[in-house]
């Protein structure tokens, strides 16, 4: 059981937000969304979670340890099973370094096999995020958005984490390729029962990924639940606010014909 | 690895001053490193009956580039000197990168009081002219290749540490950093593959710049008695020497000048692709 | 007469690689006051379609032939000076990153009262007011504070409404925006979208919009244009390709959104195109989505032959081999 009681971080110099009083769990293999605008401490929040930064205040718990306080070599290796993947898929690769060498590098810093059983791994992986083994020597340049989010999330998959905390993996990609993405986030969990601590802007998105959704508005949490419940009957007029705005209404509602 | 390479020759093939100037460098070290360890004797020896001879065929393969003012041949000072000028200006970049950068890096990536020492000593460095501080070093020290090259290293310091750490400072934000953080890649070795890695092509360019900057600067030390000593030769002492026959024996100061001119562009050139491809 | 009418409009990018041929072939129209919608991938040449319009080309891109005529005037031929004139009193521009096209040292007062003096020659009083009115018109509070602050303290949507300010300023006919919202959130996108129609209705403003999403174009559109490689694949109105697409390509835009209101949405699959668009330098034939269309089968000639727009409605086009009414027909 993972749980994330009680965080409070301030956060000055950047995000002139604070995210406080933000608790929540996170059961084996469930999918829990974080939703909000711009701004509301979505990403600081999970940026706390995988101890990319330190919180100020409260206790990140994750398979039993408490992480919040953790340094150095104690840290890499008690996180080992929690992995991230970016919102940028084109600054989050290395420009100089081949795919292989990207999606290597989870499994090199923790040693795993050797050189040749990496290599096998990793077009493994590969295969298993729907790439062609000949992208291993391709440089990220040469690949389009939605291969690169391939790649994140491949080099993510690598050391056969727990939970995977995705950091609005899709909102700078295509309708289509967000598609795939979205299937494949969820093939994956199926699979490999995976834990997602998805954060977006896009309530459609998470909705069809999550199974539960804390919505944060201002650095704090406004609601959370069941993702079926809260978007069907929100009980904050928050989150009724931003359901509302992202449902499509049209102008003249007379000759709307819906999208099948 | 490989891979680099493959892309170097492939951008060679296709660019036609980069490949000259691949070529131009390639001969001159080749001819230089073979002149220092045949004919240095032989550039010595004076033959005041051989004054001032100009370019030309008329005496010989010898006198191809003519004679200097003691009558040495000046295809062999040439190369007996460009010898000297490769060596101490390559020595002095290599110095200076290694350590500038390694400093920029290191200024990049520590706290701020460690950054903010390590500044204040470029400022430092840099308030004083470097011709001066070289001036100094060697007349207080002594004028051997050694000290001129520690000297001029330290010059140029502060230039490496900057550039470095502006792009350690950059990159440092960048999302495939954290991500190479989560993927648990121990902080030196974050440092090494990837920031390092990031700011190899500026140092680089920087590098390329340096080099002719640092032969026009030992030539300048050397017209000033404080660089390369006789019988030692530099291309910049030897354009130094040919100040007095400028207008009647032009070749003496011109031909050494041209080779420091045609090294630094082709350097340069070269530096361009070189470049290109480390950018990836 | 429509306002703009382009006909057969083909533009070739030169690269390194080899010619891209970027748009192919493309024919509409817009009406006055009427807004539509281009749908498409990236790489669908949509982008580059808006900028030939308007010839804001990078120089390796060249308008190959066709014509494009605003309000009368042959906007091919136009001299760049009088050019220049129109784009700006009589066709605005939104474009995608507010952030490149703003100067991040000057304030937003200045850059906006610039674009006014620039066209309308008014005194600069004059233009600062009507400055301070657009920032209100386009509801960013405070407007006359906010005049003198600088792009970077300005959040993403108000730099969208601040280039939308510009855009507007010299009241233009037509206004063509090119992915407005696609780096913005969800919520704010819908805020700017709704901005952005209430403007339209208010004015009489023509829109061309340019998107991947299908939600804007839901929103926002009366015609759509559903473009693949270069080529118009489906256009016609809004309820018409939305309700009942044709185009497998449509259908499967469509299917690509996720839908909030979905009550299966956890655990069905979103219809996800395989494969990818196709290399433009390449001449190609026959139907361009034929490698990735779910109907097409080996001896149906859809790789070979041209396939042309046919109608299957009234001001319903479609470019296919396997409209959805056939594979209806063929039960």
């Amino acid at each position: 059981m993972m749980r994330y009681p009680r965080r409070k971080h301030e956060h000055a110099a950047e995000i002139p937000l604070a995210v406080t009083g933000v608790s929540f769990r996170i059961a084996p293999g469930e999918s829990v969304g974080m939703v909000g605008e711009s701004g509301s401490g979505k990403t600081t929040t999970a940026y706390c979670v995988a101890r990319l930064l330190e919180p100020t205040g409260g206790a990140v718990r994750f398979m039993g340890t408490d992480i919040t306080h953790l340094r150095g070599n104690t840290l890499r290796m008690s996180r080992r099973q929690m992995q991230m993947v970016f919102q940028d898929p084109f600054s989050s690769l290395n420009p100089r370094m081949y795919i292989e060498q990207i999606v290597e590098e989870p499994l090199r810093a923790y040693q795993v096999g050797d050189r040749a059983a990496r290599r096998t791994s990793v077009r493994d992986l590969l295969d298993s995020v729907g790439l062609d083994p000949r992208f291993a020597r391709r440089y990220p340049r040469e690949l389009s958005g939605g291969q690169r989010q391939r790649v994140c999330i491949a080099r993510a998959l690598a050391i056969s984490p727990q939970l995977l905390i995705c950091d609005e993996p899709v909102s700078a990609l295509d309708v289509s390729m967000q598609a795939q993405i979205i299937n494949l986030l969820k093939d994956l969990q199926r699979d490999l029962g995976l834990a997602y601590l998805f954060i977006s802007h896009d309530l459609a998105v998470v909705r069809s990924i999550c199974d539960r959704v804390v919505v944060m508005h201002d650095g704090e949490i406004i609601e959370q639940g069941d993702c079926a419940a809260i978007y069907e009957s929100p009980t904050h007029p928050y989150t009724k606010k931003l359901l509302d705005s992202a449902r499509v209404r049209t102008r003249s509602g007379a000759d709307y014909d819906g999208v099948a | 690895m490989s891979e680099t390479w493959r892309q170097f020759w492939h951008l060679l093939k296709r660019d036609v001053p980069a490949f000259i100037a691949l070529i131009w460098l390639v001969l001159t070290v080749i001819l230089c490193t073979w002149g220092y360890f045949t004919v240095q004797t032989a550039s010595l020896r004076q033959n005041l009956n051989m004054r001032l001879i100009p370019p030309g065929t008329s005496h010989g393969l010898a006198y191809l580039l003519g004679t200097d003012g003691l009558g040495r041949s000046y295809v062999e000072r040439l190369l007996v000197a460009g010898a000297t000028s490769l060596v101490i200006a390559a020595s002095v970049v290599a110095i200076s990168a290694v350590i500038g950068g390694a400093l920029g890096i290191i200024s990049g990536n520590a706290p701020s009081a460690v950054d903010t020492v390590i500044m204040r000593v470029c400022d430092v460095i840099m308030a004083f002219p470097s011709m001066l501080l070289a001036l100094i070093a060697l007349y207080t020290i002594s004028t051997s290749p050694v000290v001129l090259i520690g000297v001029l290293a330290f010059t140029r310091l502060p230039i490496y540490i900057r550039t470095a750490r502006g792009e350690a400072l950059r990159t440092r934000g960048l999302l495939y950093i954290s991500a190479a953080r989560m993927s648990g890649t121990r902080p030196m070795a974050v440092t090494f593959r990837h920031i390092v890695r990031a700011a190899l092509p500026a140092v680089w360019t920087l590098v390329t710049f340096e080099i002719a900057l640092t032969m026009l600067t030992e030539s300048g030390l050397s017209f000033l008695g404080v660089g390369i000593q006789p019988p030692g030769a530099s291309w910049g002492l030897l354009v130094s020497d040919g100040q007095t026959y400028l207008y009647s024996s032009w070749w003496v100061a011109v031909l050494p000048g041209i080779a420091i001119m045609a090294t630094a562009v082709a350097l340069r050139v070269l530096g361009g692709v070189v470049s290109s491809v480390l950018e990836g | 007469m429509s306002l703009l009418e382009v006909k057969d409009l083909t533009t070739s990018i030169v690269t390194r690689r080899g010619t891209v041929h970027a748009v192919q072939g493309v024919s509409f129209g817009v009406e006055r006051g009427s807004s539509v919608c281009v749908v498409g991938e990236s790489g669908s040449g949509k982008s580059v379609m808006a900028r030939s319009i308007i010839r804001l080309l990078p120089r390796e891109a060249r308008i190959v032939s066709g014509s494009v005529v605003f309000d009368g005037t042959d906007l091919r031929t136009l001299p760049e000076k009088r050019l220049e004139d129109l784009r700006g009193m009589r066709i605005g521009m939104l474009f995608q990153d507010p952030m490149s096209c703003l100067n991040p040292v000057l304030t937003i007062g200045t850059q906006i009262t610039e674009t006014i003096r620039r066209h309308l020659r008014v005194p600069r009083a004059e233009a600062y007011k009507r400055a301070v009115e657009l920032l209100g018109e386009v509801r960013i509070d405070n407007a006359e504070r906010r005049m003198a602050d600088y792009p970077h303290q300005y959040s993403g949507g108000m730099r969208q409404r601040v280039m939308l300010a510009i855009a507007l300023s010299c009241d233009p006919d037509l206004l063509i925006a090119d992915e407005p919202t696609t780096a913005l959130d969800v919520t704010v996108q819908a805020r700017i979208l709704d901005l952005l129609e209430d403007l339209r209705q208010a004015r009489g403003l023509a829109l061309l919009l340019i998107t991947h999403d299908m939600r804007i174009v839901e929103r926002v559109a009366d015609q759509v244009l559903v473009m693949y490689a270069g080529q118009i694949v489906e256009s016609g109105k809004r309820k018409d390709v939305l309700g009942s697409p044709q185009h497998p390509y449509t259908e499967a835009l469509l299917g690509a959104v996720p839908d909030i209101d979905d009550s299966g949405a956890r655990t069905s699959r979103l219809t996800a195109i395989p494969g990818s668009p196709p290399d433009l330098t390449a001449t190609l034939a026959g139907c361009r989505f034929a490698p990735r269309c779910g109907y097409a089968r080996l001896d149906d000639g859809c790789a070979s032959a041209e396939v042309e727009l046919r109608a299957v409605g009234a001001g319903h086009l479609v470019r296919s081999c396997h409209p959805a009414i056939a594979r209806e027909a063929k039960g």
